[in-house]
């Protein structure tokens, strides 16, 4: 289990819920100054040009995945916008050309003789910062199951789907628990559907990221009933995990605390590793 | 000293979309298979430069200045010269770099006496000596469990000299003739190395791919095979015979 290949045959889905509720206004714990939304929305791009560099070869994007994006806010529904909106699903190609617009950034780099160089880097943005109206949390985790379960009916050999839910944990239209266990009971024959929770929070505490227990957690409502709707991680993926030299022990969750998103996509679809210290 | 050379596309991909790239000059006994590391950018077009520019460069040998590595990195950068990239393209390339394993070698001395052959290695591409089926030396890995997902990189963002001194790993043997190098890239080098360690010897099941019937088509499914029956990982296969 957890283990099919993912190629343009067979390929696997990300589905990203994202919350934009009126709460996500407020200020993030993580990084202070920076309300919830805006780090949402960096990160989620971010995460999603990073799922793009997976898949490109050179010039040519190989169409391994499938990505989806919901917003939940006032209206649930899909979170693409340009010439994407509408869809729920759309393959990483179609994605990786159809961003909103693409900026032009400035950072500061090592120039490699121990000092900096601004650079210019292009950063493509799909996803706007928004935050208005309740948190229909429920209803995406609803719109999130009939998706990936057209998805797994037409491709049953695939890598299951994942799903990465990012929210300040608030939900105004019910219990999402019984939603969560419905969506990860959802399976290809490779194994059910991952369910990963990213508590974006204005606490102000340390970053945690895969617990093994909730005793680790925050005291708070929101962060401990996450971590119940989250996935236990697989074996296999855990063991990919530590080979990456991720720090992840067995029986850790799929959830993050205040983290960063792309720790959460790291360890899945292990190529040859491409060193970060040149 | 021609080498046998055989190639098959990762199951699932095109024969044009290998990234494994190989060159040889007998005629100057120099030797070279690279393997691009999937998730850089740029992987097939780097495996093939290094490879080239290593057999090329048989006029500049010296091993700290790594000048094939050098002027392979020219080279990609002046392909890419008034070209408009796709935003991921310039992206990846800028961040990552193209990266690939890398194993070369040269064989000096006349034929039928004693030879020398010097390797170079940088990652998982492996060659094995071997001398009336059995195995003498295996580089630069010699163990099936030190295959990993993150191995050395020759990786257009390092300085020659991390490269060259870091990254690479060197060796320098006496052959007899007839003794045969086998290189190949790391998937059916683990193979070969589990295959050795269970005492099954593979280097004589090799030995097919150096009659003079054998075709890629006959590797390809011999390779198939083996991934079917699940001993050999899914991923691009190159191999590459020369005998001293």
């Amino acid at each position: 289990m957890y283990e099919a290949e993912i190629n343009r045959k067979n390929q696997t889905a990300f589905v990203f819920l994202v919350d934009q509720s009126g709460s996500m206004d407020l200020p993030f714990g993580g990084t202070p100054g920076k309300k919830k939304k805006d780090g949402v929305a960096d990160a989620l791009n971010r995460l999603l040009q990073t799922l793009v560099f997976r898949c490109a070869k050179g010039d040519v994007i190989h169409d391994r995945y499938y990505i989806g994006v919901i917003g939940y806010g006032d209206s649930v529904g899909s979170g693409w916008g340009g010439a994407l909106a509408g869809q729920t699903l759309v393959p990483v190609s179609q994605m990786a050309n159809n961003p909103l617009r693409i900026e032009t950034r400035t950072r500061k780099a090592d120039d490699g003789a121990g000092g900096l160089v601004e650079e210019t880097i292009r950063f493509p943005v799909w996803f706007e910062a928004v935050a208005k109206g309740r948190t229909k949390m429920c209803e995406a985790l609803r719109l999130a199951c009939g998706a990936v379960e057209d998805f797994v009916k037409n491709c049953p050999t695939c890598f299951p789907p994942i799903v990465i839910n990012i929210s300040d944990g608030a939900a105004t239209d019910g219990d999402p628990e019984p939603e969560a266990a419905a969506l990860r009971a959802i399976a290809s024959q490779d194994g059910n559907v991952l369910l990963f929770n990213i508590h974006i929070s204005s606490l102000n505490e340390r970053p945690i990221q895969f617990p093994i227990s909730d005793a680790l957690l925050p005291s708070d409502d929101y962060a401990q009933r996450l971590y119940r709707m989250s996935s236990p991680l697989p074996s296999v993926l855990i063991e990919q995990a530590q080979a990456t030299e991720i720090d992840i022990r067995d029986g850790a969750r799929g959830f993050v605390f205040n983290g960063d998103l792309v720790s959460v996509i790291q360890f899945l679809d292990i190529g040859t590793r491409v060193q970060t210290a040149y | 000293m021609n080498p046998c050379v055989f190639r098959l596309s990762k199951r699932g991909n095109r024969p044009e979309e290998c990234e494994d790239a190989f060159a040889s000059d007998a005629t100057v006994g120099r030797f070279a298979v690279a393997d691009g590391a999937t998730e850089s950018a740029f992987a097939r077009e780097w495996a093939q430069l290094l490879v080239d520019q290593f057999v090329a460069s048989h006029n500049d040998d010296s091993e700290d200045g790594m000048p094939w590595f050098v002027r392979a990195r020219e080279q990609l950068s002046e392909g890419f010269r008034g070209r408009e990239l796709k935003w991921y393209a310039h992206e990846k390339l800028r961040r990552q770099g193209a990266s690939a394993t890398f194993l070369g070698i040269v064989v000096s001395g006349s034929p039928g006496e004693t030879r020398k052959w010097r390797g170079v290695a940088i990652g998982d591409t492996c060659l094995f000596h071997v001398r009336s089926n059995e195995l003498l030396w295996a580089f630069p890995i010699d163990r099936s469990d030190d295959f990993g997902n993150a191995p050395e990189l020759v990786c257009t963002k390092a300085s020659p000299e991390e490269i060259g001194r870091k990254r690479t790993k060197r060796i320098e043997r006496d052959g007899q003739p007839d003794d045969r190098l086998w290189m190949m890239t790391d998937a059916l080098a683990q193979w070969c190395l589990v295959e050795e360690e269970a005492g099954t010897g593979p280097w004589k099941a090799m030995e097919r791919w150096l009659d003079p019937e054998a075709t890629n088509g006959s590797f390809a499914e011999w390779v198939e095979s083996l991934r079917d029956e699940k001993r050999i990982r899914n991923d691009d296969v190159t191999l590459l015979a020369v005998d001293l």
